[in-house]
């Protein structure tokens, strides 16, 4: 078989960008969250093979292949997410997209058209080159692909003043499971419809090939003021008082001592605080202004300080570099939940509990995503070279999840190790809504199976919530080993 | 074979810190003209960690034919470390894995060939050791000193004195030294490679006998500055030796593109600014792996007025594919490379650009006679030199 797949997408898309050499495929078997070898006793994460188109069209042919032979696709950027979304669960097909590098600006339009495969911060310097800018990026922009992003996230770096990307995609190129290459515009009702169903999908409904996006005039200025507060009950009360200001911030961040101390532990200087808060505005130089002067006085009113420019432009300019600390590790693990701003307290009380419990290395980082939504991603140090206590942390991860999901909240994507948490985010409505379109644009199931909606081993019998809790609690019982 | 040296030399951690952003994918000469996971850093560096665990369901990868290939496509030069989110020693683990594959005899061929070149005749190119100073007779150089004592020992290094097209560099250094009155010496035969070659062939061992050579005939010229205008000299005796032998040097490394800096500085050299549109390629192992950022800038700057910079420069310098003894082991990868260099050179449209390195010398001349580009390439003391009537 792997062979016969070998020579046929060969003959579709030529030598160089097939590999079926196991010294290559072996390497397509994870994202950025480290996996214990225990889950090959569930999964097949080695692909049987990958493959990197260069164009639309040859993507196309190799999606009416799959169809036709019923081989699963797992469609990859730069796999820099967490949840497991590039990782096949009983081999198949990578079609790794980072070759897809179509880039055309149209200024009278104020648009640009890219390939999926353009890695975002390329976008953002092209543009700013061209005096434009795009209002909002993943924190992983310097490798995170356009078509990465759009498939599984749509928050980050700019969201809070400019929303979730959904508004600032103007179109979509897709191809749907049989290989039909459809171009749809936000313009039309029922495209833009698809639209919104596609972004965040997963590559489970089709796979995004370009975008065209609403480009902006580069703001005028941009400015960040670092702050440090007392507790997080203060930083809440300053961003809320912000967010409703007529002009947002562009951009808030936070990060508790314990993720301070983690960055001072391998040598990057900190500012000595319980709380570190960057706020980034950009807009007209007087508005700007205007809105620094708004945020001094609201940072005094609850015993606030400003801190020396150094540290905000530092912190800027270290906003992509969110996993520094990994470097005390050797293994870093992490939550990544989205909540309402006036559970942020509580959330980050129960965390601690955590941390205390398991007696963790573990420090907070969170950004605002919305005028009233946090994405809060605690992270903990582990070393997966001590095989049992490592695995034994795993499930930690999911503690944190529950506690996003009580706070109203919930997981930021759902991959494999999230599907189980699915309904319980949109409800039990908008679920049979979502497997029906599932099925109507996937009817071979082959559009990266086995992911979001239901989890299948790779003995073929699905992965329910309770069988996986159980897996995991098993797990965790490891550390007495 | 598993690469167990990695863990010897306690740099397991740092191997196990990469957090597989993919950060250093993009930005590598390598990847962006093969780009396949195996290609990448991130890529590399989880492999060397799969074959370094064993045991119960764990893949049992050893060291073969493929992977080592993929080790000796990479230039070193680095960038994959400063674009790190956790700060990986990648060159240090670069080294590693590549001695681990000449213990393994699956170091390629080519390399070897080279290992065996220095053995006997303590050059990379197995050219005969009396034809060192050879040069000389080529530029045309009247005098070539070779004192018994100097000040200035101008190691010239292997890929300057042997390679037709970077003579004139040596003849140029020489100029300027004379024209300065400096204190100055060749070593002659007596020079033997600096050893960098070796350590990129995993033959640390072979690289320490030269080194030690070397040093004895600096103390025995009581030089006081070691001079060099190749950049994997100058790391190679900053950096390297030291380490390699655990000694501190007696005597200062400089760079000719520092020392010519100094020199303009204290007004020992005057040049008369001109309008020439100039642009200067970063040689990565003097920018990046060594800090040599700004002076090379300051020299073109003081003789010309249109200076421009080349898109990625400096500590971000784009490798021109010179580097990491590509040439020897997969020609047709480093011209691709160079190819997508001189292209951001071109876009700056200078009429000349500059480099501070043999290897970066070569490699984009080479590039511009397949392009066939009306633009022409440089040493920076080819083109001092130039500027002052040599």
């Amino acid at each position: 078989m792997t062979d016969k797949l070998f020579l046929d997408l060969v003959n579709i898309v030529g030598e160089s960008k097939v590999s079926d050499k196991l010294y290559e495929r072996m390497l397509y078997d994870h994202d950025i969250a480290p996996l214990p070898p225990e889950i090959s006793l569930i999964f097949n994460t080695i692909p049987d093979i990958v493959v990197k188109p260069s164009s639309v069209e040859e993507t196309s042919k190799i999606l009416k292949y799959a169809y036709e032979n019923k081989i699963p696709v797992i469609p990859r950027g730069a796999s820099t997410w967490g949840f497991g979304g590039t990782i096949p669960t009983n081999g198949g097909i990578v079609l790794e997209l980072t070759e897809l590098k179509k880039l055309s600006l149209d200024v009278e339009n104020q648009t640009v058209t890219v390939g999926a495969g353009i890695r975002w911060k390329s976008l953002i310097d092209y543009l700013e080159n061209c005096g434009y800018t795009f209002n909002v990026y993943p924190s992983s922009a310097i490798s995170a692909t356009i078509g990465g992003w759009i498939a599984t996230g749509g928050l980050g770096i700019g969201s809070l003043k400019h929303g979730h990307l959904k508004e600032h995609v103007i179109g979509l190129q897709i191809i749907t499971s049989n290989g039909e290459i459809k171009n749809l515009s936000n313009d039309n009702q029922s495209e833009s419809k698809i639209i919104d169903e596609i972004i965040g999908s997963e590559g489970t409904l089709g796979i995004i090939t370009e975008a065209t996006l609403q480009i902006i005039a580069s703001p005028e200025k941009t400015i960040s003021i670092a702050v440090s507060f007392n507790d997080f009950n203060s930083l809440t009360s300053v961003i809320e008082k912000v967010v409703v200001e007529p002009v947002k911030p562009y951009f808030i961040e936070a990060q508790d001592k314990d993720y301070l101390d983690l960055k001072k532990a391998i040598g990057i200087e900190s500012p000595d605080v319980p709380i570190l808060a960057l706020f980034v505005y950009n807009g007209s130089t007087s508005q700007v202004e205007k809105d620094v002067k708004t945020l001094n006085k609201l940072v005094l009113e609850v015993k606030g300080s400003i801190l020396p420019s150094e540290f905000a432009e530092k912190e800027w300019i270290e906003r992509f570099y969110y996993m520094r600390i990994r470097k005390g590790g050797p293994t870093l693990l992490a939550g990544e939940i989205t909540h309402p701003l006036n559970k942020l307290e509580e959330v980050v009380n129960e965390t601690r509990i955590i941390k205390k419990k398991h007696n963790l290395r573990m420090g907070i980082k969170c950004i605002m995503v919305a005028e009233d939504t946090v994405m809060f991603m605690p992270m903990y140090l582990a070393d997966e070279r001590k095989r049992w206590k490592f695995v034994s942390l795993l499930p930690i991860v999911n503690d944190i999840t529950n506690i996003g999901l009580n706070a109203g909240g919930g997981p930021y994507g759902f991959g494999i190790w999230n599907s189980f948490f699915l309904g319980k985010v949109i409800g039990d409505q908008k679920l049979v809504e979502i497997k029906a379109l599932k099925k109507k644009m996937d009817p071979n199931n082959i559009m990266n199976p086995s992911k979001k909606y239901k989890v299948m081993t790779k003995f073929g019998i699905p992965l329910w919530g309770f069988t996986f809790k159980l897996f995991t609690s098993v797990l965790g019982l490891l550390k007495y080993f | 074979m598993k690469l167990t040296e990695v863990r010897k030399r306690g740099l397991e951690k740092e191997l196990y810190s990469c957090a597989q952003c993919g950060y250093c994918q993009d930005i590598c000469p390598i990847y962006c003209e093969i780009p396949w996971e195996s290609a990448s850093p991130r890529g590399k560096l989880y492999w060397i960690k799969k074959s370094l665990t064993t045991g119960f369901l764990r893949s049992n990868v050893e060291l073969d034919e493929d992977f080592s290939k993929r080790l000796y496509q990479c230039t070193l030069c680095g960038r994959c470390h400063v674009v790190c989110q956790t700060m990986i020693d990648t060159i240090s683990i670069w080294y590693t894995a590549r001695a681990q594959t000449s213990d393994a005899k699956l170091r390629p061929k080519t390399l070897s060939q080279i290992v065996t070149n220095l053995e006997k005749s303590q050059n990379p190119y197995g050219m005969d050791p009396d034809t060192r100073l050879d040069w000389t007779d080529y530029t045309g150089l009247d005098d070539p000193p070779l004192k018994e004592k100097a000040e200035i020992a101008y190691f010239v290094g292997c890929t300057t004195a042997f390679k037709g097209i970077n003579q004139n560099i040596a003849f140029s250094t020489s100029k300027i030294l004379n024209h300065m009155g400096e204190d100055w010496t060749l070593l002659s035969k007596d020079e033997w490679c600096c050893g960098s070659p070796l350590l990129m062939a995993g033959e640390e061992e072979k690289a320490k006998k030269l080194a030690e050579h070397n040093l004895e005939e600096l103390k025995k010229r009581g030089v006081k500055i070691l001079l060099t205008g190749c950049p994997s000299c100058y790391r190679m005796w900053k950096i390297e030796i030291p380490k390699l032998l655990g000694i501190n040097l007696d005597f200062k490394v400089v760079h000719t593109s520092e020392y010519f800096h100094n020199k303009l500085s204290e007004g020992k050299i005057t040049i008369t600014p001109s309008d020439d549109i100039i642009t200067y390629h970063d040689p990565c192992e003097l920018s990046r792996l060594s800090g040599i950022i700004d002076e090379p800038r300051e020299i073109l700057k003081s003789t010309s007025e249109k200076y421009v910079e080349i898109p990625e420069h400096g500590i971000d310098v784009r490798c021109c594919g010179g580097g990491g003894l590509l040439q020897a082991n997969d020609n047709e990868l480093r011209m691709s490379i160079a190819k997508r260099r001189l292209d951001q050179i071109k876009s700056t449209n200078a009429k000349t650009v500059t480099s501070a390195c043999p290897s970066c010398n070569i490699t984009l001349n080479e590039a511009i006679r397949e392009s066939k580009d009306n633009i022409k390439c440089l040493d920076i003391a080819e083109y001092l030199a130039e500027k002052l009537g040599f």
